[in-house]
Parts: structure tokens; sequence; C-alpha cells
């Protein structure tokens, strides 16, 4: 794995005292939080614990009751360009009538512009990103018939064609097997290494410590962030599961593992 | 009569390549019923216009339909917005609502004729009659008139915003993320479909509005692999109901709303069993087809690639097929070279291998080449 990066140099997303509410009872509790640029970051925590409600509030799909969000420095409505949203899999009726390239191309329209149509080049970019995550020969496929991993591909296919200097991911390793998980997260390092950032709302404890920079713990309030080495400690996820012993138990093997890693490194 | 016969069917394309239109951008966004709502909703905008001119043929009805189809759409997106209710409980409400107040109004007017079933039912074979004139000239029905105004309302809304509409109701919160006003959108349609209603309505009648809303888009969905040709096969679908529909009226000697709804109920029959790909008819096709070269497959594995192959019967026996099934099998593999006849024993060729290695089998299961020869 190459080198991480240690210091943040800016900050690809900064949230400051965000409290957001559906109802009476607020999901997320004054949560302050920076995202540095330029990294792999995870955001974990239990269902419900608001994950998705943090990547909604960045892009200004929920409305907070305090607090603001600035990405790159900006109100996110002036950097709208700069960001690739991919909302949870089950967010969408995958029975609509289109191919998978066409989804892909989607994420083109916001370049493309109101009332313009895409052309042959905006074809051949939506091609070139099914290439990049090995689903070419599905592009013409409907996307009823596609696999949950391949949708999951198609997502990704679409926030690549996007060429955003963020990445916002929610759950995008939902439904995908090991090998594929694989290749995404080396497509994801690749952008790292371009220096792009990329945000994943990941539940899979045991992988957070080899692939991840960064980490957010979350449960309704921010429990802990920071990079892995310091923020990804047993007692952080403690209070992030509560008693959960499965989670714990998962994170205890991944922490020993590291610790174990890191003596036969010396 | 031939003109009249002309405007009628003119009239009954307009109005039915319309809704068809308006019909398939609601299904996508699973709101077909709206259609089924507004054309209820608008009751009570049609009695108060009623009520201050004293008739029903009047532009006040078209007013105030429209402003009750306004407000209808107006309020079903607040309540679906607030996420109190979902959007198909936020329809149910309103429109019953409005209908209720609707129905209220009706019998409270029911001494100076207000007639239900002329609303609910329309009258199409009247719209002829009804003819717009301008200096001396006859520029045909007013129906048609009022329903190619919003035809080509809405063909221009689809055709300029076609991308903005796909995305807004394939995924609506990456539309937003991106910029793409989902919402605006979202109300732009809803607003087309109110339009479309009231003046489809005042032609044909609510009941033939909400059957041209859903029947040819349904149909069309089934046949359709993207959105583009979804909206361009129901319209075409839909006038062409239209257009059937009279001579359907006219052979059984029924009403032409009747018709129409009639031949619209038989091409969604046909749409659901003759569809491509999801059509009932082509998923059993494809089963059996499935199926048959399963059994073609399963014969291959137990067949010897070296002379003097395997006889007929023993075959049968081995696998436990049905006559007619193995014939069929045996059919197949000879069919696709899989497999040769010599003197009534059957020989896999140099093809079955490749087919074969393409299977999930059991590695560790014996060929038929071996087991032949362990037999010997
Ligand atoms: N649209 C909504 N209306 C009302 N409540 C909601 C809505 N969306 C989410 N919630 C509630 O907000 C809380 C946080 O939801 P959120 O989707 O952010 O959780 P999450 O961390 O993404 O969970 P998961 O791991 O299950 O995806 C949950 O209690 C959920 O029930
Ligand atoms: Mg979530």
């Amino acid at each position: 794995m190459s080198q991480r990066r240690t210091a943040a140099t800016t900050a690809a997303i900064e949230v400051h005292d965000l409290t957001v509410s559906y109802g009476a009872k607020p999901v997320l509790w004054d949560v302050d939080v920076l995202i540095p640029a330029g990294q792999i970051v995870a955001i974990v925590g239990p269902n419900g614990a608001g994950k998705s409600t943090l990547l909604k509030a960045i892009v200004g799909l929920v409305r907070p009751l305090t607090g603001w969000i600035k990405v790159f420095d900006a109100p996110f409505e002036q950097r709208r360009a700069w960001v690739a949203y991919v909302p949870q899999r089950e967010s969408v009726d995958w029975d609509f009538p289109t191919d998978a390239l066409d989804v892909v191309m989607m994420g083109l329209y916001g370049q493309i512009g109101w009332f313009r149509r895409p052309s042959r080049e905006h074809r051949q970019r939506a091609l070139q990103c099914l290439e990049q995550l090995g689903i070419a020969h599905l592009a013409q496929r409907q996307i009823s018939q596609l696999s949950g991993g391949q949708q999951q591909r198609v997502f990704l296919a679409r926030a690549l064609a996007q060429n955003p200097k963020l990445y916002l991911l929610d759950e995008p390793f939902a439904g995908v097997d090991a090998a594929t998980e694989d290749t995404i997260f080396r497509i994801l390092r690749q952008l790292r290494d371009q220096g792009r950032t990329v945000v994943v709302v990941h539940h899979d404890l045991q992988t957070v410590a080899d692939r991840f920079d960064y980490v957010v713990l979350l449960n309704l309030r921010l429990i802990a962030a920071g990079p892995v080495e310091e923020a990804f400690t047993a007692e952080n996820l403690q209070r992030t599961y509560g008693g959960r012993l499965t989670a714990l138990a998962y994170a205890a093997e991944t922490l020993l593992r590291r610790d174990v890693a890191r003596e036969s490194q010396r | 009569m031939i003109v009249e016969e002309f405007y009628l069917l003119l009239v009954a394309a307009t109005v039915a390549a319309n809704c068809a239109l308006i019909g398939s951008l609601l299904l996508l966004r699973k709101m077909v019923l709206l259609g089924d709502a507004l054309s209820h909703a608008m009751l009570p905008g049609i009695v108060v216009a009623f009520a201050i001119t004293g008739s029903l043929e009047s532009a006040g009805v078209l007013l105030g339909a429209s402003i009750f189809g306004l407000l209808a759409v107006a309020l079903i997106e607040r309540l679906a917005h607030t996420r109190l209710l979902e959007q198909d409980a936020a329809i149910g409400v309103v429109f019953t609502g409005l209908f209720a107040l609707g129905v209220l109004g009706v019998s409270y007017y029911r001494s100076v004729d207000l007639d239900l079933d002329c609303i609910l039912f329309g009258n199409i074979e009247l719209t002829p009659f009804d003819l717009v004139h301008w200096g001396g000239l006859t520029l045909g029905p007013r129906a048609f008139w009022v329903n190619a105004a919003t035809l080509a309302g809405n063909a221009l809304l689809t055709t300029l915003l076609f991308k903005e509409l796909k995305v807004s109701a394939f995924d609506p919160e990456f539309a937003h993320a991106q910029g793409l006003r989902p919402r605006l959108l979202h109300y732009l349609v809803m607003i087309a479909a109110a339009m479309t209603c009231v003046a489809a309505f005042s032609s044909v009648g609510a009941i033939l509005v909400v059957a041209m809303l859903a029947v040819p888009p349904a149909a069309a969905y089934l046949w359709s692999r993207s959105m583009a040709r979804m909206v361009v096969w129901s319209v075409l679908l839909g006038a062409a109901i239209g257009l059937v529909g009279y001579p359907v009226a006219y052979a059984i000697n029924c009403s032409v709303a009747g018709a129409i709804a009639l031949v619209s109920g038989i091409c969604l029959v046909f749409a659901i069993t003759l569809a491509p790909d999801r059509g009932l008819l082509a998923r059993w096709w494809a089963w059996r087809q499935a199926r048959l070269r399963t059994h073609a497959l399963l014969l291959l594995t137990h067949l010897p690639s070296r002379p003097p192959g395997v006889a007929l019967t023993e075959l049968r026996q081995r696998l436990g097929l049905s006559e007619r099934v193995f014939e069929a099998a045996v059919r197949y593999v000879q069919q696709h070279g899989l497999a040769e006849r010599h003197h009534g024993r059957l020989i896999a060729t140099e093809a079955a291998g490749r087919e074969l290695a393409d299977l999930p089998l059991d590695p560790s299961a014996q060929r038929a080449d071996e087991r032949e020869q362990a037999q010997r």
C-alpha cells in the first residue's frame, strides 16, 4: 500500500455544529468534523447512526436545523461540479427502462447542462468509465438484468464519469464480492493518488484499518475522527457501537492483526 | 357526415396521444394514479364554474377545472414533501377530499341539472359539433385545438428536458446533487398532467382520460428497453387506439368512449402476452429453450466421443427422460453439431467438449469416456 498522507493540507469537507432532524428527535447532533483532502475516508457507525444523513446534508438533500457545511472552503452550491454523490443502491428503481451505459452517462448531465443532448464524446467517456470498472461488456445490458454487484459498479462508473475532486459513496461495498471489492479499492487508491478525496460509508470494520487513511466514527453524534492509527481504537469502537459484542469482537480482531503486522515490520 | 367523422377521429387521436405522453412520464415516476386523482379533484372547479355561468360548455369550466387541478397538484406535493405521508397516500387524501367537496356541490345544484354522468363519461360524439370559427372560416373542433395546444406544450417539455426528466425520475437525489432541480421538474410534470387532464376530460370524460393515461404507457413500458422508445411507442399506441376506437364503436354499435376503452384493454392484454423479453410468451419461450438446452447438455455428459458410441434406448434409460423430451434433446445435439449418429448409436463430436467446458460440472465426476472404459 502506498504511503499515507498524515498531515492534512486542506479540508475537503468542513462540518460545523451540524444538527439534523427529520422529526422532533435529532438524528445528527452537533457534529463538528474536518475531512482532509486527498485521503480515503471511512465513515463508520451502527445502522441508523446518521451516516447517510451526513452525506445527504453535505450535498444539500436535507436541510440542517443548525450549523453549516463547507466543501473545499465554499458552500456546496458553488462546488457541485467538484462532487460526485453515490446514493445507497436500494434508493433507486432498477426496473427503470434503461441500460448501463445510459446510467453512466447521467454522470455527465451536470456538465452537459440544461436542454442540451449528450454527444458521441460523452458516450465514449461513459464507456471508458465502464471499462475502468471492468464491465464494458455490460454497457448495453438492461439495468434490471444486472446483479447487485454489477449495479454497484455501474453507480461507481457514473461517479467516475463526473470526474470530481470529491467522491461521496454511500455503502458502495454492500453486496459486493471480495474480488470486486479489491478492484474497486484499487480504483479508489488511484483516485486518491491523483489527489482526490474519497469518502466511503463503510460497514466492514475488519477492512477499515488496512484500507482507509482516515476514519470518522459516528453514532448520532461525532464519536471520534482522525487518521486510522489514532482514531480507530477499541475504546472509540466501544463508544460507537455500545455493548454490541460482534462488532467489538471484529474490532478487537482487526486491531490485533494490525499490531501483529506492525510488530513484524519492525 | 364525412367531415364530422374526420373531426371525431382527429379529436380522439389527439386526446389519446396527449394522455399517453404524459402518462408515460407519470408511470416512470410511479404516479399513474395522479391522473385518476386529478380528474376527480377537478369536480369542485367545474361545479363553481357551472354555478357562475350556468353552463357546462363554457371556457369557465376549463378555467375552474384548471384551478382545482393545480390546487390538487400543489396540495399533493406539499403534503408529500412533509414526509408525513407517502406520495400515493397524499394523492389519495387530496383527491378524495376535493372530490367530496365536488359531490357536495353537485347535490346542492341537482335542482339545476348538473349531470355527473356527463362529467365522468364525457361525450366525445358531440365534439365535432363544437367548432371554432375565425372570420368566415371553420377551423375544426374546439376540443381538437384545446388538446393540440396542450400536446404541443407537453411535447416541447419532453423533448427539451428529456435527459433532465429521465435522471430526475430514475435517481432524484443524484439529480439534485448535480443541480438538476428534480423538484422543479416534478412540479412541471404534475402541472402538465393537470393541464392535460383538464383539456382531455372536457372532451372525452374522466374515465377515458384515466384509461388513456394508464394503458398505452403500461404497454409501451413492457415493450421498450429505453425511456425514449417507451415515450414514442406510448404516444403512437395512444393515437392508434384513438383512431381505431370509432370504427369499432360503429361496428359493435356502442359509445366511442366505451370502444376506445375496450380497444386499449385488448392492447394491454396483447402487450402483456407478446412483449419481447418481459412478455409472458417470451418468458415462457425462453424458459422452454433453456430447458431443452439443459437436457441436451445433460445428454452430452453421458455421451462417449469414440465409437461405437451408445445406443439410444440405453441412453434414454440412463437419463431417465420421457420419450418426447429425450427425442427433442437428441434432435438438439444433432442439429447443433454436438453429436453424430452411426447405426442407431450416438457419438459426441469435438464441439461437444468445448460446450461442456463452460458448464459448472463437478470435476470429480467421471466423464462418459472414462465410464465406458471402466465398463469394459
Ligand atoms: N427520510 C427520513 N425521514 C424520517 N426519518 C429518517 C429519514 N431518513 C432517515 N431517517 C432516520 O434517521 C436516522 C439516521 O438514518 P440514516 O439513514 O442516516 O442512517 P445510516 O447511518 O445511514 O444507517 P444504515 O447503516 O442503516 O444505512 C434513522 O433513525 C432513520 O430512521
Ligand atoms: Mg445509510
